[in-house]
């Protein structure tokens, strides 16, 4: 991960006075590219080079004011590469004497050039591919675990619906299981779903899903990159045990006005970015689904045939991004962004009775969920060792549901009215101050330091009933309180070279939680260590504490609006996961081949979960009453090999893991094995490139079944109690939790990208070959039909059924490029 | 009501398509026993003991009675016999241990009867006609009415309290229908009651156990009578009842003011937690959504509620207390204005 690779300080000092093409740059031991990233933010040029040029090339510059032709000069002339200056483009070619290995040749016949235009910032999605071929991190640096996913690496990973989805990308990432298929979940190494931190540009998002999960919030359109932590989490992260994930928007393009519009089944999406004079740029884009729209034939059609009847549904989501930034002086930049989500659903039904009597029925629900995220931030640079970055967020996940019948009934000259309105609130609100600051006291430190606070607004949930009937009212409201929370936290971590074979990453994040009258510490070391015997090959070990104070509870598997974020209270403690690693990785010498090992165990504690029988305890109690509180733990090996050359890139990865529980008040106090115990995992996923315009990518996935509660034995119900319809069904008995495994989980997912003058298509085919994985055992009947001389008969019996889900899906969108 | 239920179910049908497949899971399970009774203050002693199954074993309907188990009741800690008749406030232990199929135990109070406050009527009228026949009546009258009842509770602190209300009607019936004649009326004299329905929206604390999630899954308090005191701990509150669509009917040559013998008998029950805890089950089972979401993977199966050792049957206890409302006056009044 080249964020975190190099021991680079890449300094933004004073525009040059007299030339605008000299510059600055302070470089030790970087990626070329990162060195090209401060020239672009200098002088605006674009670097344009074929994506494999630049293997295994990295820099030690360090240049004050000078003429960009000099630092160029410099940073190629032991290599085999040449550059030409033409206008605002520094073009990059491989000098033609130069005797290149042969894998380079090929390349070089097929290559078109330009192939790649490196431009800083920009749209265009191939920006990055550039990064991920450079000299591989998982070797350079000392952390384990983390991963720059690129905005081309979304789109090129084959999914359902053809919705490029940040989040099951990273789920292709080993040590992470997707959820229910298709819809809502992450699970990385062995934990909740809840256990990962989701941000934007750094900012908390509670709300990443929608439509159930079907669909992330992240609009792919707006994406440059996502950083990926699971298992070394730098020290400015903390409030989620299992993983961190910060995606990172685009910047605007001040080169010229640029977007795209894009056309899916299920969505569209447009996106522009540009200069607002010489010293701000914009982008900005909007993802909205079509599902309301296509519903309309469907619903007119439906309304059509009834005049008594109008039934009512609407679905529809939108993202919306937009972030500006502007350039104060050379010394201080800053941006202000804005992130909306929103799901709407409105159904029901009406039902007039168009007789003398004129009954009426209402029947309506709706529901409107999401996030709102703004926030402001300036980054300062004091020196060319020390910069800064200050940011002031707010952040607010909210979640109404409102239900509203009402039936009219006359039966004669008596009329009866009644209304019954149901409206629950549920939100969180974050207020977010935050500064953060990078220092390089020597070329083989690197320390990041800051202190943040948030004051957390938590309502649970809030319910108030309306009933009325004729002149009859009642209302009642719950008596849920909200809380206001406050957190501080401060951190600090040195990336230190001790030698060139020794590395280490030494951090402490350190926070106090204040809620319910409680202040709650909570402090997170951070330790990792890297022993690099050769160029190519890494030992790293790592141990990693987090710590979260707030948690989801959720009734089902799904994403759904009723879910709830809640705080910890005086009644538990914060949630913390301590984690031990250790792995081995490495590159080939030709930068091919990458290759990795790592193993864990991570212990849990004081995790919350429903109890057993939860739904028992009445609603009303305050929502903890219905938790339980336990500890877990999880361990397991991941495998992964990745390849990229020339026009074909691949990744495999097996991991073997293990994941239990223990909670006092479930499962009778036993450990049981956790939802998604899988024991073992594969992903294989490929993409080839065959020529400037085409690209094809396949992903197959196949684990062990997840975990299911399989209730085989049934016991007389009693025949006493409340609406008892079927005394002689018999109730299931209770059976340890997760006690069967569902068979084993395949699929394979196709998707392909053909680009023409105006933009590219994408074909899609989830589930290729059509294989319906079991999600569920249910408790079924069979009808048998005997056929006697007297005429058919027939009778049903139980059986126990497999509940299979997601046939092969096709899928087709265009994206319009301007 | 099932919005978010209609959905998904309407939504995974779809995506599923064809997809149950019959199979026979590799799981091994022993039968266990199985205890089922409801202890009534004043009343003997019923244990029903049957045998848990496996679901696939095609025989649900069947019976699953164990005829092998012996039976022991303790009351207070004292061993009982068939004759003892359970006390409010009497600690009761049922043990059954079968050579076939174990042992099994459950332990239940017979809980105290809490006699309401005041319980007040308020009947409205909103329809009395005189129906029209051919034969020569003194009395045909037709009373449609709506009636709310108030009854008030005071909550003793000290003990959490399960609570069930039942209604029952009551009239005098006169003629029976003629069996040889299902469809037509029973010939002069007779009367007939309907007491109307209930109102469970009317009456918060039924809901109380709905929470927002089943609400909006399409759960409401439909055929829902108990609640608990935890909502009034200490103090008093009132329970409404409101029935509505109430009729009343009478057909009589001559007019006998027995048939003003007509009413409801609202009935208390005092019951216990695991009474209640059934009853929970019961509702999420059929009204609640966790059943079919379990079902078909979206969620945690739900299993059947027990407090017996086994985890197969409930053993539960209740005391009632019943009223009797009789609305001759009201009726009586309303036929008086007809004459």
């Amino acid at each position: 991960m080249m964020k975190k690779s190099v021991i680079l300080i890449l300094m933004l000092l004073a525009a040059l006075i007299l030339h605008a093409q000299k510059v600055t740059v302070h470089a030790v031991d970087a990626p070329a590219s990162a060195v090209f990233r401060t020239i672009i933010e200098q002088t605006g040029k674009n670097f344009v080079y074929s994506s494999d040029l630049l293997d295994g090339i990295r820099v030690n510059i360090v240049a004050k004011n000078r003429p960009l032709k000099k630092v160029l000069d410099d940073m190629f002339r032991d290599t085999d590469i040449t550059f030409s200056i033409k206008g605002k483009n520094v073009i990059l070619k491989r000098r033609k004497s130069a005797p290149a290995p042969q894998r380079r040749e090929t390349a070089q016949k097929a290559r078109i050039e330009p192939e790649i235009i490196y431009a800083e910032p920009s749209t265009l999605l191939e920006e990055v591919v550039v990064v991920s071929r450079l000299g591989s991190p998982a070797v350079e640096t000392a952390d384990m675990g983390a991963k720059i996913v690129t905005a081309s690496d979304v789109r090129n990973t084959p999914v359902l619906f053809g919705e490029s989805d940040v989040l099951k990308t990273i789920c292709k990432q080993p040590g992470v299981t997707e959820g229910t298929e298709g819809l809502a979940g992450m699970y990385v190494h062995g934990g909740n779903s809840d256990e990962n931190m989701f941000m934007l540009d750094n900012v908390p998002l509670y709300q990443v899903n929608h439509f159930a999960g079907l669909f992330s919030a992240f609009n792919p359109d707006v994406i440059r990159y996502i950083d990926f932590f699971k298992t070394s989490v730098p020290a400015k992260y903390d409030g989620r045990l299992s993983s961190f994930l910060d995606v990172r928007l685009n910047n605007g393009d001040p080169e010229g006005h640029h977007g795209s519009a894009r056309l899916g089944l299920t969505s569209g999406a447009f996106n522009i970015s540009g200069p607002i004079g010489s010293r701000t740029t914009y982008v900005a884009g909007i993802r909205r689904s079509w599902y309301d729209v296509l519903s309309i034939p469907l619903l007119a059609l439906v309304n059509h045939k009834s005049d008594d009847e109008k039934v009512r549904f609407r679905y529809s989501f939108i993202d919306l991004n937009a972030k500006v930034n502007h350039r104060f002086s050379q010394k201080l930049n800053g941006f202000v962004s804005v992130y909306y989500g929103n799901d709407v659903l409105k159904t029901g039904s009406e039902f007039k009775n168009f007789n003398p009597s004129g009954s009426y029925e209402k029947d309506h629900y709706d529901f409107s969920w999401g996030n709102l995220v703004v926030q402001a931030g300036l980054n300062q640079r004091f020196s060319s060792v020390l910069t800064a970055e200050y940011t002031a967020a707010y952040t607010r996940y909210f979640s109404m549901l409102k239900s509203d019948y009402a039936l009219r009934e006359s039966n004669g000259d008596a009329v009866t009215e009644t209304q019954s309105v149901t409206h629950t609130d549920n939100n969180i609100n974050d207020w977010i101050f935050r500064g953060d600051f990078d220092w390089t006291p020597r070329e083989d430190s690197r320390v990041r330091f800051g202190a943040g606070y948030i004051r957390h607004s938590f309502l649970p949930e809030r319910t108030s009933r309306h009933y009325t009937f004729n002149d009859t009212k009642i209302e009642t409201r719950d008596s849920t309180m909200s809380y206001g929370a406050n957190e501080l936290n401060a951190y600090i971590e040195d990336d230190w070279k001790i030698s060139p074979h020794f590395r280490t990453n030494i951090g402490f994040h350190a926070s106090l939680f204040n809620i319910d009258g409680k202040t709650r510490t909570g402090l997170s070391p951070r330790l990792s260590f890297s022993y690099r015997p050769s160029d190519n090959l890494a030992f790293k070990a790592a141990y990693v504490r987090t710590v979260q104070y707030v948690h989801q509870l959720s009734k089902s598997y799904l994403s759904l609006p009723t879910d709830q974020w809640i705080p910890i209270t005086r009644r538990f403690k914060p949630q913390t996961a301590d984690k031990v690693a250790v792995g081995a990785f490495w590159q080939s010498a030709d930068r091919v081949f990458t290759a990795s090992v790592e193993g864990y165990y991570k212990f849990m504690h004081n995790l919350i979960e429903y109890s057993d029988e939860y739904y028992l305890k009445p609603p009303f109690e305050l929502w903890d009453a219905r938790l339980t509180s336990g500890h877990g733990t999880a361990k397991g090996v991941d495998f992964q090999i990745e390849m990229t050359r020339g026009k074909f890139s691949g990744q495999v990865s097996y991991s073997l893991g293990w994941s239990d529980r223990t909670f006092a008040e479930k499962n009778g106090g036993k450990t049981y094995p956790a939802r998604f115990d899988n024991r073992h995992t594969i992903n294989i996923q490929a993409t080839w490139n065959p020529s400037a315009r085409v690209s094809l990518s396949a992903a197959w996935t196949g684990h062990s079944g997840n975990r299911f509660t399989l209730l085989p034995q049934m016991f007389d119900s009693p025949t006493f109690g409340g609406q008892n319809f079927y005394p002689t069904d018999g109730s299931p008995l209770r059976a340890p939790i997760n006690n069967y495994q569902l068979p084993f989980y395949h699929r394979l997912d196709l998707s392909c990208n053909v680009k023409n003058s105006r933009g590219f298509w994408t074909f899609g085919l989830y589930n290729a070959y059509c294989h319906m994985n079991t999600i569920a055992i249910r408790r079924g009947w069979r009808d048998i039909i005997e056929y006697t001389p007297a005429g058919a008969h027939m009778t049903s019996e139980p059986v126990f059924q497999k509940v299979k889900l997601l046939p092969v899906i096709p899928s087709i969108s265009y994206t319009w490029q301007f | 009501m099932a919005i978010l239920k209609r959905l998904i179910i309407m939504f995974m049908p779809v995506l599923l398509a064809g997809c149950y497949e019959d199979f026979t899971p590799k799981t091994f399970t022993t039968p266990v026993l199985c205890l089922n009774s409801l202890i009534t203050a004043g009343q003997p002693i019923v244990v029903n003991v049957s045998h848990t199954w496996l679901y696939s074993d095609g025989n649900t309907n069947s019976e699953h009675k164990v005829s092998d188990a012996t039976v022991t009741v303790y009351a207070n800690g004292k061993i009982v016999d068939s004759g003892y008749l359970p006390a409010q406030g009497d600690k009761i232990k049922i043990e059954a241990e079968s050579p076939t199929y174990g042992k099994a135990d459950a332990e239940v109070t017979v809980p105290r009867a809490v006699i309401p406050v005041k319980l007040r009527v308020h009947p409205e009228l909103t329809a009395a006609h005189k129906a029209e026949s051919d034969e020569p009546l003194e009395m045909s009258a037709n009373i449609s009415f709506n009636i709310s009842f108030e009854m008030d509770l005071a909550d003793d602190t000290e003990v959490v309290n399960y609570y069930k209300v039942s209604h029952t009607g009551f009239f005098h019936s006169g003629n029976l229908y003629d069996e040889d004649d299902p469809w037509g009326w029973p010939s002069p004299p007779y009367s007939d009651f309907n007491p109307g329905s209930l109102k469970y929206e009317a009456e918060p604390i039924f809901s109380e156990h709905i929470g927002v999630f089943e609400s909006i899954m399409g759960g409401d308090s439909y055929g829902f009578t108990f609640f608990t005191d935890r909502q009034f701990s200490g103090s008093e509150y009132t329970l409404h009842l409101r029935f509505l669509d109430c009729s009343y009917m009478v057909r009589s040559e001559k007019w006998d003011e027995e048939f003003l013998d007509c009413g409801y008998v609202i009935t208390l029950h005092t019951v216990s937690k695991s009474y209640y805890d059934w009853a929970n089950y019961l509702w999420q089972r059929d009204n609640g959504p966790l059943e079919e979401m379990g079902q078909i993977g979206l969620g945690e199966p739900l299993w059947g509620y027990s407090n017996v050792s086994t985890g197969a049957g409930v053993v539960a206890a209740e005391a009632s207390v019943s009223f009797t409302v009789n609305l001759d006056e009201f009726l009586g009044k309303a036929i008086s204005e007809l004459k």
